[in-house]
């Protein structure tokens, strides 16, 4: 096993860049993973407003408004000092403060005047509660009308339910993407960028003309040192594809193991190693000087993230962007990364375009590979 | 232990070897001279089996040589001119990687990559990277690689290229040495004292055809050149000139820059002649040479080119 072990001792000298690109990916994966779940966080707030009262009247009217307000948001109640209302409006404590006057029902129902409202300036989410206040305003003024007392007023609009909202969940996963399929999203960098290097900068190492010459006339069978070789690639691409696996289970724990659809996610990534391994053997073939591989891995492996939904989701991408994406097979990856995130169930259609991608995906692998051997035969060929 | 017969290799139209015959036996430092072009690195690449050729035949250690000659292989070595090692690996591991491509045994692959690094003297580099070794420590770090599995046979390719003084004599020694231990040596180089020096027969190689083969005695018999006078700071006529040139064994000369260079075909007495013919002519001279053929004459000679053309 010497050329293997050569394989991965030059491997272990590269250990660091293995390991860079595994913590950039981490990184990315866990920050994009946070802004996710904070905007996510900000769009409920935006729902269910911090509503204080400063109540001058105590009547009947002005409790009602209050446990009406009570239903939609949450209310507190301050004291009537304009320091204090001030501090809590500048530090952002509330978003609204409503003061309730003395008199509420007879200036608000009966002269109409409207009430003192205070918001943070700049805000809009306030003409929400706003209009609250008119429609309950309203409301206890077409009861009274049609010759119902305050009280049972009162009692018909708090007997209202706010109307139900029903989410059809086709997909299984109410509308929200699982946190671990950012981790997948992402994985194509760290998978191009660390196989693509590590094994480029091996492959360099190999097919220096004279070390070449020197394990070709050696006793060690032509065969047996591809064979070796192979088997090196594969061990690394599995070391990195258990890492990848590894940090978004130690991540996500039970939630990711409990996915109903983990084997797919599994399965996708285990394509995408292979063709990553597959274009790693194909540049390895081309480049020529160990300072080349950096110069092209980079631009290689960030510009099909680019292009491909790793970095901006497929949806955001333009349409001309992702015609010319389905020219590389990330694209396909990333095809299937989205639709596991979005369905729990992977049947009918959705398997058969899964499947499509997995297919795709190897056609891709197997190209590459029969590039990189018509390359290696033609170079044979032209030496002898 | 090779023999070479009627080899022709063609590159397209470019006739690389024409009939080449050769015949190195066992226990030879069998030097291959030739110019750039000429064809030596092809020949070695076909007796390697690193090259298909068109016609002939070659055979190592009484074998057809195949790629698939692995019995053969397990007994050769190559120094290639370019230091072929991995940068990634220490200078042990560089050899016990080369090495295992022979030996699989751990224990004595072990001893091996030992003896080949005491061999060249590398004992305090041994865990040092390639690109922390000198020119000359890398040279050797090389040869190390090349013969740790102790073949048979060894194909050296220029090793001394860009060597500093220490260190070739070292890597002189060293082939010397592996000769001794019973390693038939196959030398190609371009510096005509080191072929001189170890080599005990030498094959000329021009248009991929071998043009004289022999010891150095032989090959320096197979030219005109016996002996060259050369007589500085000496002003002559062209009388004299012409007498000089009638003296016995004289073949040539050469007069510029008040120098005269004289060549014999061979002879004895010939510097005491022409001394003699001075004083009679009470010519005033200043330093005198009398210089025997070298393998660059040889090679002169008989390709009638430098061996760097």
């Amino acid at each position: 096993m010497t050329v293997f072990k050569g394989y991965m001792k030059i491997t272990k000298r590269n250990i660091g860049f293995i390991l860079m690109y595994v913590a950039i990916f981490l990184g990315v994966s866990i920050a994009m993973q946070a802004s996710a779940s904070k905007n996510e966080g900000s769009s409920y707030a935006a729902e269910k407003l911090d509503i204080a009262v400063v109540d001058e009247d105590g009547g009947m009217l002005a409790k009602g408004l209050e446990n009406y307000l009570k239903q939609y948001h949450e209310v507190s109640y301050m004291e009537n000092d304009e320091g204090i209302m001030q501090e809590a409006i500048y530090y952002e404590n509330v978003d609204l403060i409503i003061r309730i006057p003395v008199d509420f029902e007879e200036n608000c129902l009966e002269k109409g005047e409207e009430l003192k409202v205070t918001k943070v300036p700049g805000t809009y989410n306030s003409i929400y509660a706003q209009q609250q206040i008119n429609t309950f305003l309203n409301e206890v003024k077409t009861y009274m009308a049609a010759g119902y007392s305050m009280e049972d007023g009162l009692e018909k609009i708090a007997a209202q339910k706010p109307s139900e909202v029903n989410l059809i969940d086709l997909n299984g996963n109410s509308g929200q993407m699982p946190g671990y399929a950012y981790m997948f999203r992402y994985a194509p960098y760290m998978f191009l960028a660390a196989l693509c290097y590590v094994l480029g900068l091996i492959l360099t190492a190999f097919q220096e003309k004279d070390v070449k010459s020197r394990m070709l006339v050696s006793a060690t069978p032509q065969r047996r040192q591809v064979g070796e070789a192979i088997l090196s690639f594969l061990v690394l691409g599995v070391t990195l594809f258990i890492i990848d696996i590894g940090i978004t289970f130690a991540l996500n724990g039970r939630e990711f193991l409990e996915a109903p659809n983990l084997i797919y996610y599994l399965a996708n990534t285990f394509v995408l190693m292979l063709v990553c391994l597959a274009l790693a053997f194909l540049l390895g073939m081309f480049i020529t000087r160990a300072s080349l591989v950096n110069t092209i891995v980079t631009p290689l492996s960030l510009g099909m993230s680019f292009l491909c939904g790793v970095f901006v989701p497929l949806s955001m991408l333009g349409k001309g962007v992702k015609k010319f994406a389905q020219f590389l097979p990330v694209y396909w990856y990333e095809v299937n990364n989205d639709l596991l995130s979005e369905y729990q169930s992977v049947e009918g259609s959705v398997r058969n375009t899964m499947l499509k991608g997995y297919g795709v995906q190897l056609l891709f692998a197997a190209a590459f590979i029969g590039i990189a051997l018509a390359v290696s035969k033609y170079r044979k060929q032209v030496r002898n | 232990m090779i023999k070479i017969e009627n080899l022709v290799k063609r590159y397209g139209e470019l006739l690389a070897l024409d009939h080449l015959n050769l015949e190195i036996h066992e226990g030879e430092v069998f030097g291959l001279l030739g110019p750039n072009g000429s064809g030596k690195t092809t020949a070695i690449n076909c007796i390697l089996a690193l090259l298909k050729y068109d016609k002939g035949s070659i055979k190592v250690f009484g074998q057809e040589m195949t790629p698939d000659s692995y019995e053969a292989k397990r007994q050769i070595g190559i120094v290639p001119q370019n230091v072929a090692v991995f940068n990634e690996m220490n200078v042990q591991e560089n050899i016990d990687y080369f090495c295992g491509l022979y030996i699989r045994d751990n224990e004595q692959r072990k001893q091996l990559v030992q003896e080949a690094i005491s061999f060249v003297g590398l004992e305090d580099y041994k865990k040092m990277r390639p690109k922390q070794l000198s020119g000359g420590l890398l040279r050797r770090l090389n040869i190390a690689c090349g013969i740790a599995h102790k073949p048979r046979l060894i194909f050296m390719d220029e090793p001394t290229v860009a060597v500093d003084p220490q260190s070739r004599n070292k890597i002189l020694e060293g082939i010397q040495k592996l000769n001794e231990n019973g390693s038939t040596i196959i030398y190609t180089s371009h510096y005509m004292e080191e072929v001189e020096q170890i080599c005990t027969r030498i094959a000329i190689i021009d248009h991929g055809r071998s043009v004289a083969i022999g010891t150095k005695e032989e090959l320096k018999k197979m030219i005109k050149t016996g002996e060259t006078v050369t007589i500085e700071n000496v002003i002559f006529q062209p009388e004299n000139l012409a007498e000089i040139k009638e003296l016995p064994h004289v073949f040539n000369l050469k007069y510029e820059e008040a120098t005269i260079t004289i060549q014999y075909s061979g002879g004895k007495h010939n510097l005491i002649r022409v001394l003699n013919y001075l004083q009679q002519q009470e010519i005033s001279f200043g330093r005198v040479f009398s210089e025997l053929p070298t393998l660059n004459d040889v090679f002169l000679e008989i390709t009638g080119k430098e061996l760097r053309d």
